[in-house]
């Protein structure tokens, strides 16, 4: 091994951070090279002033000012619920809004099954919703139920998965990619 | 998390005052000293860590059994930390270049022999309480906190690979200061 391989892996060596095989082979070359043996008993000394550092004396009553600020607030008088709800509006409603659209794809795939070509389909579901009042689509509901009973269904089944990620990233943040912490970010 | 924190943060999450009192007289003295060290004041520092501590017991209901609780508690530290120290939560993210030279040339003379242990600890002692804050924090959590890299990691939600570059750093930062120190006596 070279001085230069060895070298750099010297503070590795004392965090034990290195395989066996390599920790072994390090050993070897610092016994029987100067430098490399004056550069470890550097690092070691370093390594020792950094473990006896001094720690200070906490002030004393840290535990009963703490406890005391704990008493007084109110807020403070229980740890917060295990569960995150309620949840913040803004979250709801983002939920809510991608579980309209993944409804509104799912209603379009499900009529194209019926023959139906689909950007007419989509074009009508939309002009369907939006332009038409309450009545209508109470209208519509009342004339296909059971197409009525399937989207409210799948509506709230989405939401509700929706709301369950949201949660789950905000309870176990480090099992979802960085990504979706914009679902949880405090607004 | 050790079995006692586990089961007096159980505790305290159902709502036991007193267990959550046991929690910060154990960890109170390395909060005060991680604060300490970071914000050099002592007022400041039994400020923060009061805060920190009314923190943790606000989002007790947020924290699972599967994480450190030390882990958690020094992440609410270090979050308290870059609110009152802007531009350390960038130099920790940043890995700038400076001026330590980390191929600095190997010396053959040997270093205890004309350095007095005793002096040289205090010398090196000195130069640890003036190190870059960023440096400070690393190396208190993996000195005084004993904190592992992966640990240290997720406290400053940093990559592995860049704890241990800090790491590195603040030790070649106090190595190349004691051979400085050296150098007038081996001449």
């Amino acid at each position: 091994m070279q001085c230069d391989s060895a070298r750099g892996k010297l503070q590795q060596v004392l965090d034990n951070q290195l395989p066996a095989e390599e920790m072994q082979a390090i050993q070897l070359h610092v016994q029987n090279c100067t430098m490399c043996r004056n550069e470890l008993a550097l690092l070691c000394q370093v390594d020792d002033a950094l473990a006896t550092f001094p720690v200070r004396q906490e002030p004393a009553g840290l535990t009963a000012r703490v406890m005391d600020h704990i008493r007084a607030s109110k807020a403070a008088a229980q740890p917060t619920s295990r569960l995150v709800f309620p949840l913040p509006w803004q979250d709801i409603l983002v939920s809510f809004g991608g579980a309209l659209a993944i409804t509104a794809v799912l209603l379009i795939f499900s009529r194209l099954e019926q023959g139906a070509p689909p950007i007419k389909l989509a074009s009508y579901e939309v002009w369907r919703i939006w332009n038409r009042n309450l009545g209508r689509l109470w209208h519509l509901a009342r004339m296909e139920p059971a197409l009525a009973a399937w989207g409210v269904s799948s509506l709230c089944a989405t939401a509700a998965s929706m709301v369950g990620i949201v949660v789950s990233v905000q309870r176990w943040p480090n099992r979802w990619p960085k990504q979706l912490a914009i679902l949880t970010k405090k607004r | 998390m050790n079995q006692d924190d586990r089961a007096l943060v159980r505790q305290a999450q159902r709502g036991d005052q007193d267990a959550f009192a046991l929690l910060v007289t154990r960890h109170q003295r390395y909060v005060y000293n991680l604060a300490y060290r970071l914000l050099r004041d002592d007022d400041e520092a039994q400020d923060l860590a009061q805060e920190a501590f009314l923190r943790a017991w606000r989002g007790l209901g947020r924290f699972r059994a599967e994480a450190k609780f030390t882990t958690w508690l020094y992440r609410i530290v270090t979050n308290l930390c870059y609110n009152r120290l802007p531009g350390l939560r960038r130099q920790l993210s940043v890995m700038d270049i400076d001026h330590i030279d980390a191929q600095a040339p190997l010396s053959d003379a040997g270093p205890p022999a004309v350095f007095d242990a005793a002096e040289r600890q205090t010398f090196l002692h000195q130069q640890i309480a003036a190190l870059p804050v960023k440096y400070q924090l690393v190396v208190t959590l993996f000195y005084l906190q004993d904190l592992t890299y992966q640990e240290i990691a997720q406290v400053l939600d940093l990559p592995v690979g860049t704890v241990k570059t800090h790491l590195f750093r603040a030790r070649e930062h106090l190595k190349q200061a004691i051979q400085e120190k050296m150098q007038p006596q081996t001449q």
